[in-house]
Order: C-alpha cells, then sequence, then structure tokens
C-alpha cells in the first residue's frame, strides 16, 4: 500500500522535503551537492528553509560541543554505571537466595510441626437410597455431610478403600445428619477420621474397618483394631475384633 | 553484551542526545545512567538496531522524566563561542545566537528530539521515526513544523 504524501504548506510534498533535510545535512558534513546548491538557487523558499535548519544545527551542535563530557567525567559515569549494575545484580541474587531461604523455612516447619500432616486429599462418594451417587473431594480438615441413609464410601487415595456397610446407615442415628471429617497425610496416604453421632465421637485409623449396626439393644460397633471412642470429656477405647455395644439412649441421656 | 562494553559503544551518542534534549550535561548524566540501568534489564538487540533501541529508551527517560519534573535550561551555562569579529558584529550575532537558543529552549521536546536526531546526529528520517515510534511520514512534517516553528519564534527576535 502507498505511502501518504502529505504536503508541506509551501507547495512541497512531504518527499521532497525530506530529500531537502538529507542534502542540507549532507552539506552541512562537509560534503559537496551540487543538487542542493542548484535547487536552492532555484527556490528561495527553500533557501530560507535550509538556512534556519542550518542555523538550528550549528546551535545545536554547539550546544552538544559546550556541555560535551570530559574523559575523567566519562570514567566516572561508567564507573558508577558498573557500581551501579553490580550492586543490582547482588541485591537481585540476594532477593532469590531470601526467597529460597523463605520457602525452605516453611517447608522444613510443615514438616516439622505440621503433625499429624493434613495435605492431601480424598474422595468421598455418597450413594443415596435411590441409587444416586455424588463424589466429593475432601480436602485434608474439611467435613463432609451427608444426609441420612447415605452409603459413603471413602478413597483414601493410596489404592485403599473404606466402605461403610449398609448398616452404616445406622450413623443417621435418630435422623440425624451423618458427619465424616477426613484429615489425609499426602506422604503416606492415610486418614484419620472421625464420625460424630448423637455427642458421641469415634476417632479412627485410616486403614480401620468398622461396622455399626442398630439394634434393639442400641448401637453395635466392631473394628478390626483398636480405636477411641468418646463421650463427653469422657473416652473409652474399643478393642480391635471385638463388637462393642452402646447404649447410645442411656449414654445420652446420663 | 557486558554492561561495560554496552557503555563504551553507545555512551557518547546517548548522552549527546540527552545533552541536546535536556540541554544540560547534569541531566544527561543522571538520564544516561537510568537509560543503560533499564536496558540492561531488558533484552537488548544486536547490531545498529542495539544503538537506535538505546536512544529510544534515552528518549522514553526523557519523557519520563519530564513528566515528574519541570524542564530547567541553564542558559548562563553553555558559553558562547569566540568569535574574532568587529564588536558591532559581534554583538549582533551573540543576540543572534542568544535568540536562538532561547527558542530552541522553548521548543517542545517532541520537535527538539526531532531536529537533534535528524538535523545534528544524522539519522535518517526512517531512523528517527524508530527511535521516536512514529511513523515516517509523521515524523517528516512534525520536522517540517519544528523548523517553521523556530523560524516564527526568530523572526520577532531577529528583525
Amino acid at each position: 500500500m502507498a505511502e501518504r504524501q502529505p504536503e508541506t504548506s509551501n507547495g512541497m510534498s512531504a518527499e521532497e522535503y525530506e530529500r531537502l533535510v538529507l542534502l542540507a545535512a549532507k552539506r552541512r558534513r562537509g560534503e559537496a551537492c551540487d543538487e542542493l546548491e542548484d535547487w536552492l538557487c532555484a527556490d528561495p523558499a527553500a533557501a530560507e528553509m535550509v538556512e534556519a535548519l542550518d542555523d538550528a544545527a550549528q546551535e545545536l551542535d554547539r550546544q552538544l560541543e559546550a556541555t560535551a563530557p570530559s574523559a575523567e567525567h566519562r570514567a566516572s559515569q561508567r564507573a558508577a554505571l558498573l557500581a551501579e549494575v553490580e550492586r543490582r545484580r547482588r541485591v537481585h541474587y540476594l532477593r532469590w537466595a531470601g526467597a529460597l531461604v523463605a520457602a525452605a523455612s516453611l517447608v522444613l516447619a510443615v514438616t516439622l510441626f505440621w503433625r499429624p500432616a493434613v495435605v492431601g486429599r480424598a474422595t468421598v462418594r455418597a450413594l443415596g437410597d435411590a441409587g444416586q451417587s455424588r463424589e466429593y473431594d475432601v480436602r485434608a480438615g474439611q467435613t463432609v455431610i451427608a444426609d441420612a441413609g447415605t452409603k459413603i464410601q471413602i478413597n483414601l487415595g493410596g489404592g485403599q478403600e473404606i466402605e461403610l456397610q449398609p448398616e452404616a446407615s445406622v450413623l443417621a442415628y435418630d435422623h440425624r445428619m451423618v458427619v465424616l471429617h477426613g484429615t489425609v497425610d499426602g506422604r503416606s496416604g492415610l486418614v484419620g477420621m472421625r464420625i460424630d453421632f448423637a455427642d458421641w465421637s469415634l476417632e479412627l485409623g485410616l486403614s480401620t474397618e468398622f461396622t455399626l449396626g442398630l439394634s434393639d439393644e442400641g448401637c453395635r460397633l466392631w473394628t478390626d483394631r483398636e480405636a477411641r471412642l468418646m463421650h463427653g470429656s469422657t473416652e473409652r477405647v474399643l478393642k480391635g475384633g471385638e463388637t462393642t455395644t452402646l447404649d447410645l439412649g442411656e449414654q445420652t441421656e446420663q | 553484551m557486558t554492561a561495560a562494553e554496552l557503555f563504551d559503544r553507545h555512551y557518547d551518542k546517548v548522552h549527546a542526545f540527552l545533552r541536546g534534549l535536556s540541554g544540560s550535561a547534569t541531566v544527561a548524566d543522571d538520564l544516561v545512567q537510568e537509560a543503560f540501568l533499564r536496558v540492561l534489564t531488558l533484552r537488548v538487540p544486536e547490531g545498529r538496531m542495539q544503538e537506535r533501541y538505546l536512544l529510544r529508551v534515552a528518549y522514553t527517560c526523557w519523557i519520563r522524566y519530564l513528566k515528574t519534573r519541570r524542564p530547567t535550561v541553564s542558559l548562563e551555562d553553555i558559553p558562547t563561542p569566540a568569535v574574532d569579529l568587529c564588536p558591532h558584529e559581534a554583538l549582533e550575532r551573540a543576540e543572534d545566537a542568544t535568540a536562538l537558543r532561547r527558542c530552541l529552549a522553548r521548543m517542545s521536546a517532541e520537535h527538539r528530539a526531532i531536529l537533534l536526531l535528524v538535523s545534528c546526529m544524522d539519522y535518517t528520517f526512517v531512523e528517527a521515526s524508530e527511535i521516536l515510534g512514529v511513523p515516517r511520514t509523521t515524523l517528516v512534517s512534525r520536522h517540517r513544523r519544528a523548523l517553521q516553528w523556530l523560524r516564527d519564534n526568530l523572526k520577532p527576535a531577529t528583525a
């Protein structure tokens, strides 16, 4: 596409003006320029323009020469620049080093003091009575609330899976909500799980298998290993491989 | 390219450009440092492009400087060159030079930059347009306007 060439006020096109300026610069550099001389003879307006241009250029040249830095000044400027570059480089490295130390400290602090480690996630799948299912990603420390009568499978991520038995619906004791509290150790894949029902709470290790059942006698609880059952401020240790019957009604009345 | 190499290769041009823009060696010193430091944090092109790139960064520094500070030009700092003329002629010349100097000092930063690059530092319009970031045709017409402005403003003083 052709470039637009606006005309200047005295009828000279932009292209001609550009040519005139370049020829004037050439003459100022001391090069012979017959073309310019002919042009200026033929066009007084151009001659005036070039004269003004030469004056301005010479004045600017004079100013530049008058304020030109000495060799010593140049050297000091160079030294100052290099010193500043070096300083900035050091600050840059120090910032990176500081960030790395801070990150390492954070990782160390988490590793040492965050126990049980609550990093990672587990997947909880809730199966409704009508067969519908829904999956939740549970982050460490999150609480999952499922409706009464829901069967719950917990995939612990390490190839381990816990499925609460159908009897687990008893967790919806008294049609209350079932609350699962999952914590995950990302590195080992272990989850500590707590189930609250009524005013009881049960703490189980990740790989603990357990069954809850409801009968006329109360709530039957079986775990494959030792677990802690808490009721208010009292704590009861459940033996692994044995079924414990809990009279929830009586206990809650106490 | 290291900072020292970059400095050795381009300091004179960049400093002259900034001196011409600001009319002050002190301001040019500060802006040269700023321009070089800024360029060193960027990816600097190689070859002839490098010089234009640096001048463009220097021009940006100058514009930024103008926005943060009022431009000042100390005319007394610029010595008038000694001339071997009769007193009357010398006085006339000095008056003309002073008027021209005042006009150049009052000229807008953009016009001054264009005059400097094209008429003083011998850059072509294409190169100057790259440095200042404006189309070539725009630059030509601005150069024309800068010259016209200069002539208009010199007329009353020299008449």
